[in-house]
């Protein structure tokens, strides 16, 4: 019931044409059955003179006139089958069309639901998903969905009712035969669904060794250069070949499976259909049956049997669909952060962490214990620490990336839970270590803050963070495409491009998590003054592992297991014992040539 | 190198016999089971035209009273005995469809795998990796999936048509060319409708690859999309996406919703028409009634076939496409290749000759060594320097100074244009790739892991390692201690490309690599960037006592990691403009010194200059 609710909420407002697509289905199936009994009446009654017996054949030779009539005028018979055939192609046709629009539309109503509620799930959860399989649920199983009622849903609807309007044909002209040709209907249904279920798992593991063979491949793609590096062609060549020959046995397999099913269903259709051609030819010589009606037994026989066969593989798939549908709903499902809601007050002023304390939900241990630190508007703080000591942390917490376990945030007097995120997140302009660019061009990326950002805007962001020269230096300048997570640039690069992006966006909170990271010390070096000019404007927090970046800053904290555990300008700290001093001496000892051993 | 990366058009319409050919001679090791299946598509179809003829006798000649139950019995036998060995056929058919399409795919992703191992550096610079794997799974799959069944269901659709057709003409003329006369034109418009159902469903398929791409970006961004607050901005791009993505399929299934009736009413036009001028015959006795049924079975059956071969015809169009691609795969050429000679004493990296490769000394000589990456452009020109064996060889300099490049010609991952590069006094290329990549450790900025244990990763570079070998590479680069904390210790599954690990760990992980490989020559390329200052320190002496006794290239931007070098090279446009130990260069007043105390000690530097830091 869950599942059926999924699509119906999905539908939107193509519930109608789901309802609208049902009724035409049936009403295809129907006069799709016409056409036999108008050619047996033709045999039968008209050519042969038989007596009309059946009511659709006393109804055929009442509209066109009586059977003499109609064998001096069997065009008319001719023009009733056009227009019979007319209207199942156009019925036909109706139901594609309705079956496209259902599926598709119903798809891109997943797709957009599926994306925005992804874009807004909380950071956590991207932290911890697997990308791969997150991606591979957006695409193939919202593909099993599109499949599903882009033609099986109505194709169920069209078997059911062709069969059911079949044997009421049948029954009314024999019912000891129809009943024989129900049991075979029964018999294939079953066996199909059973055996096609076994044959599914064997498709299963194709697919499954066929994705481990794509990963080999993309993998020994990607780590091209470490292969030949390593001159291990032969090792890579061996492995391949070991999983190619794997998915060779499982795909044959697969096949041969699919080779029973298909023979043996086959077979046990055709005996289904002896066994109707005997037990017809004793009934008529037994003057039980005519020669037209055994002829339909036989052709609607036939069409229902294969129908039937299909209907069982129908039904065995349906347990892969219910996988998907739930699948789905287990993203969507998943809370998503409310962005919007909150206040949008001014973010200048002094931040404030209130004995903010943070551990994450699935581990015992304090990331930040007790956090006590005032950072006054306008300053420029370093944050230095070992990796892992909750640096990253820390300033996550400041745009509610994740929640402080307790204790309170306050940018300028307001505790920002009461600030609205999207907020909050336009006025404290994070760069990350590892910064995602979009596959786009540089100046795409530079303007997804505003599309509106004039171009000399954006060059001033880039001299700031020094990368203007590169990006020109570049064949195609502003246009050069990102390539897939930005492989073409190199991480410095695109770190200074994240920086620009950042400034861009002009807020009074910036923070760079580390990443400066993959920037030489000279560039790094001019960054920092270049941005040292705009101080005036904006509260900094230099997240870093280098004495050289937090020398200048106005105050350096550092941060050791969660506790902060010195605080003061670089003179201060290197006149303590304490880890800023063990690092600074690290750092610059070297600078006389000594060796510290 | 960051040149758009220009696909060969391979949608030309017309029939490519060259390419044919050359995937015939591919394929020649399976012909023998496509045969087979010819045969068994031939069998069938006489069966298939059978079966409906014996449901006739049975109605024409059983239901007569006359006739005997001895040879209804008979009759039965004999529908039994077809049905038997007609399941039997299908079952071999299956059999040798898949033995097929598996060889002839699985061996032609062999063969294109091998290619892709032997291809030069400059042939993945070059090649998005997007569009090999493309070659390398649907377009193999395609290939080999048309040629092993709708190959042979023309071998169904061909004898059914003649079949049909010659019991039809010995039958009743007139008729028969009634039912024959709509084929062509069912032919003509099926080749058309499949043809642009096809074009429709590439652009299917590439919206389909654009909204993969969305989501793939989605995800992987959402952490910088959620920084920025750009979750807005991102979906109204995305809804557009998918709007698309279902208005171009509305538009391909629309043509479908438009073909298969079209074709059905068509069709049944010639229905119509043998029941007015047969029912009129069978009327005047002309012909029998039996006759007149068969007819009307014919026209109802004879189109699927028709229709059939228009579909597969148009589907071979695809796969042409596909089989242009990997023929052009296929013969790619590496651009650096061993001479012959050398291959007679070295063998190849397939078949290489390791019992012949000469110990490393170590020495490396650069000789007018010029280079450029694309006509035109030079990097290095007229470049010499030489290494003594043993030594550690900084290399300092802006991004695209030249030091990648060096270190690229080095590893031969590309060779100099002009001039010559000696290892031990004899240039490289008189020897083979293979030998100099089995003495490389190589350590990227950027580490490349691959799926499987921390175990596996380490001993890539040395297949042959004990257990107690790789603990010791990893305890020399302080990754032991981070690796058992690990539950699963050496045995943890590292992720896809090593994604379940932080870019330290992995990058110690590949370092780690490096050593257990005992390589001769050491390359350090940005290798120590994301390990914190604390591990680096450690490290440091590790590596300095690993480089000890080899010719050992580190390419940092940290300099800590090159102050003890032997010689550091600054390097700025493709010249060496300062080259000396540390503390000489200092002395010099010069870029490295520049760039040293701009790292370590602005302070000194004010003091020196009494400025501030000018860029």
């Amino acid at each position: 019931m869950p599942r059926i609710k999924f699509i119906v909420d999905h539908l939107g407002k193509y519930k109608l044409a789901l309802m609208i697509l049902l009724a035409v289905t049936i009403i295809y199936a129907g006069i799709n059955l016409i056409p036999n009994l108008v050619i047996s009446f033709l045999i039968d009654n008209v050519i042969s003179g038989r007596p009309v017996s059946d009511g659709f054949s006393r109804f055929l030779n009442d509209i066109l006139g009586g059977t003499t009539y109609i064998r001096e005028h069997i065009w008319l018979v001719a023009i009733l089958l056009v227009v019979i055939y007319f209207l199942v192609a156009l019925f036909m046709n109706i139901r594609q069309r309705l079956q496209g629009d259902v599926a598709e539309n119903l798809c891109e109503n997943i797709r957009d639901h599926l994306y925005s509620h992804i874009q807004l799930l909380p950071y956590a959860y991207h932290v911890k998903i697997k990308t791969g399989e997150l991606i591979q649920k957006c695409t193939s199983d919202v593909d099993m969905v599109r499949r599903f009622f882009s033609g099986q849903f109505a194709e169920i609807f069209y078997i059911l009712s062709t069969a059911i309007i079949a044997l009421l044909v049948l029954f009314n002209i024999n019912r000891e035969l129809s009943l024989w040709v129900c049991i075979s209907l029964v018999i294939i249904l079953i066996y199909s669904y059973i055996f096609f279920k076994q044959v599914q798992k064997q498709f299963r593991l194709s697919d499954e060794q066929e994705a481990v063979l794509s990963t080999n491949i993309q993998e020994s793609l990607s780590g091209i250069r470490v292969i030949k590096a390593f001159n291990r062609e032969l090792y890579e060549i061996d492995k391949f070949i070991k999983e190619n020959e794997k998915y060779k046995g499982v795909t044959l397999k697969m096949i041969h499976y699919l080779g029973y099913y298909w023979s043996s269903s086959y077979m046990i259709a055709l005996f289904g259909i002896l066994l109707i051609v005997v037990m017809g030819v004793f009934e008529v010589r037994a003057g039980d049956l005519s020669v037209g009606d055994f002829t339909i037994f036989i052709s609607y026989q036939t069409t229902v049997l294969y129908a039937m066969r299909q209907l069982g593989r129908i039904l065995s798939d349906f347990g892969r669909l219910s996988v998907s549908i739930d699948r789905l709903k287990e993203i969507l499902e998943e809370k998503a952060e409310d962005i919007h809601t909150g206040l949008t007050p001014s973010l200048r002023g002094d931040i404030y962490f209130d004995h903010v304390s943070f551990k994450y939900d699935d581990d015992p241990k304090m990331v930040l214990d007790d956090i006590d630190l005032k950072i006054k508007e306008n300053e420029t703080v370093a944050i230095i620490g070992p990796t892992g000591s909750g640096k990253s942390t820390l300033v996550s917490l400041l745009s509610r990336l994740y929640e402080p376990t307790s204790g309170h945030i306050y940018i300028g007097g307001t505790d920002i839970k009461e600030i609205s995120k999207a907020h909050l997140r336009d006025n404290v302009g994070i760069v990350l270590q590892e910064p995602f660019l979009f596959s786009r061009s540089i100046m795409d990326n530079l303007k997804i803050i505003d599309e509106k950002v004039s171009d000399d805007a954006v060059y001033n962001a880039t001299k700031i963070a020094s990368v203007h020269d590169v990006i020109n230096g570049f064949e195609r300048g502003y246009r050069t495409l990102v390539g897939e997570k930005g492989v073409t640039l190199s991480g410095g690069q695109k770190q200074r491009i994240a920086i620009a992006r950042t400034i861009l966006k002009g807020s009074p909170i910036l923070i760079f998590d580390d990443s400066l990271s993959a920037v030489d010390t000279e560039t790094d070096a001019a960054i920092r003054a270049a941005i040292k000019t705009l101080n005036g404007k904006m509260t900094t927090i230099i997240i870093t592992q280098r004495v050289a970046s937090s020398k200048d800053c106005d105050r350096i904290i550092v941060i050791e297991d969660g506790k902060i555990t010195q605080t003061g300008t670089h003179e201060e700290l290197c006149a303590q014992d304490g880890l800023y001093k063990r690092i600074n001496e690290i750092q610059s000892q070297i600078v006389t040539g000594e060796e510290v051993r | 190198m960051a040149e758009k990366f220009e696909e060969k058009d391979f949608t030309n319409e017309g029939f490519n016999l060259k390419v044919w050919l050359k995937l015939a001679k591919l394929f020649k090791p399976f012909s023998k089971f496509l045969l087979i299946q010819i045969g068994l598509q031939i069998v069938m179809a006489v069966i298939d035209v059978l079966i409906p003829y014996l449901n006739k006798e049975a109605i024409d000649t059983y239901t007569n009273a006359d006739s005997s139950i001895e040879s209804l019995k008979m009759f039965v036998i004999f529908y039994v005995l077809i049905i038997l060995s007609t399941a039997l056929f299908n079952l071999l058919y299956f059999h040798f469809c898949g033995k097929t399409e598996m060889g002839f795919g699985g061996e032609l992703r062999e063969k294109c795998f091998r290619k892709l191992q032997s291809l030069s550096f400059s042939y993945f610079d070059t090649t998005p990796t997007g569009w090999l794997m493309a070659r390398m799974t649907g377009d193999i799959s395609r290939l080999a999936e048309v040629i092993a069944w709708s190959l042979t269901d023309m071998a169904w659709g061909i004898p059914v048509m003649i079949f049909s057709a010659v019991v039809m003409f010995s039958t009743n003329v007139n008729m028969a060319i009634i039912v024959l006369i709509v084929a062509p034109i069912l032919a003509v418009l099926s080749y058309y409708f499949q043809i642009r159902q096809l074009k429709a469903y590439r652009e299917v398929r590439k919206a389909n690859s654009k909204i993969t791409n969305d989501f793939n970006e989605g995800i992987n961004g959402a952490k910088t999309t959620k920084t920025l607050a750009l979750e807005d901005h991102n979906f109204k791009e995305f809804k557009h996406d998918t709007k698309e993505m279902k208005n171009v399929s509305v538009k391909a299934v629309r043509l479908g919703a438009t073909f298969r009736p079209l074709v059905q009413f068509i069709s049944s036009i010639a229905i119509a028409a043998i029941i007015w001028i047969g029912g009129d015959l069978a009327n005047s006795g002309v012909i029998g009634f039996g006759t007149l049924m068969m007819f009307i079975q014919y026209a109802q059956q004879f189109y699927e076939p028709v229709r059939m071969i228009a579909a597969i015809l148009s589907e071979f169009q695809m796969a042409q496409a596909s089989g242009e691609r990997i023929i052009y795969l296929l013969e790619s050429e590496p651009t650096i290749v061993d001479t012959p000679e050398v291959i007679e004493k070295y063998g190849t990296i397939i078949k290489p000759k390791p019992e012949n490769y000469e110990k490393i000394k170590g020495d490396i000589e650069f000789k007018d060594v010029t280079f450029s990456y694309i006509q035109g452009e030079t990097v290095l020109e007229h470049f010499d320097l030489k290494i003594k064996a043993g030594q550690t060889i900084a290399l300092v300099g802006e991004t695209g100074s030249g030091k990648s490049t060096i270190v690229n010609l080095i590893c031969r991952f590309y060779e100099p244009t002009e001039g010559e590069l000696l290892i031990d006094g004899v240039d490289y290329r008189e020897r083979s790739i293979g030998w100099l990549h089995s003495n490389l450790g190589y350590v990227l900025q950027a580490p490349h892991l691959f799926s499987g244990s921390i175990m596996e990763n380490v001993r890539f570079s040395r297949l042959d390692a004990t257990d107690e070998e790789v603990y010791e590479a990893c305890k020399l680069v302080n990754a032991h201690d981070f690796i058992m904390s690990f539950e699963d210790g050496y045995d943890t599954d590292v992720g896809e490309g090593g994604s379940r690990l932080s870019t330290g760990q992995k990058q110690l992980i590949s370092f780690a690599r490096a050593v257990l490989a005992d390589p001769a020559i050491f390359i350090l390329d940005e290798a120590t960037s994301s390990i914190d200052t604390e591990t680096e320190k450690i490290i440091q002496y590790a590596i300095e006592n690993i480089m000890k006794e080899k010719t050992s290239f580190v390419v940092a931007h940290r300099l800590s990691t090159i102050v003890n070098a032997d010689r550091i090279l600054v390097i700025k446009n493709g010249k060496i403009i300062e080259d000396g130990k540390h503390s000489e260069l200092l002395k010099q007043h010069g870029y490295y010194y520049r760039l040293y105390t701009n790292q370590f000690n602005e302070d000194l530097k004010a003091q020196l200059f009494n400025e501030q830091v000018t860029y």
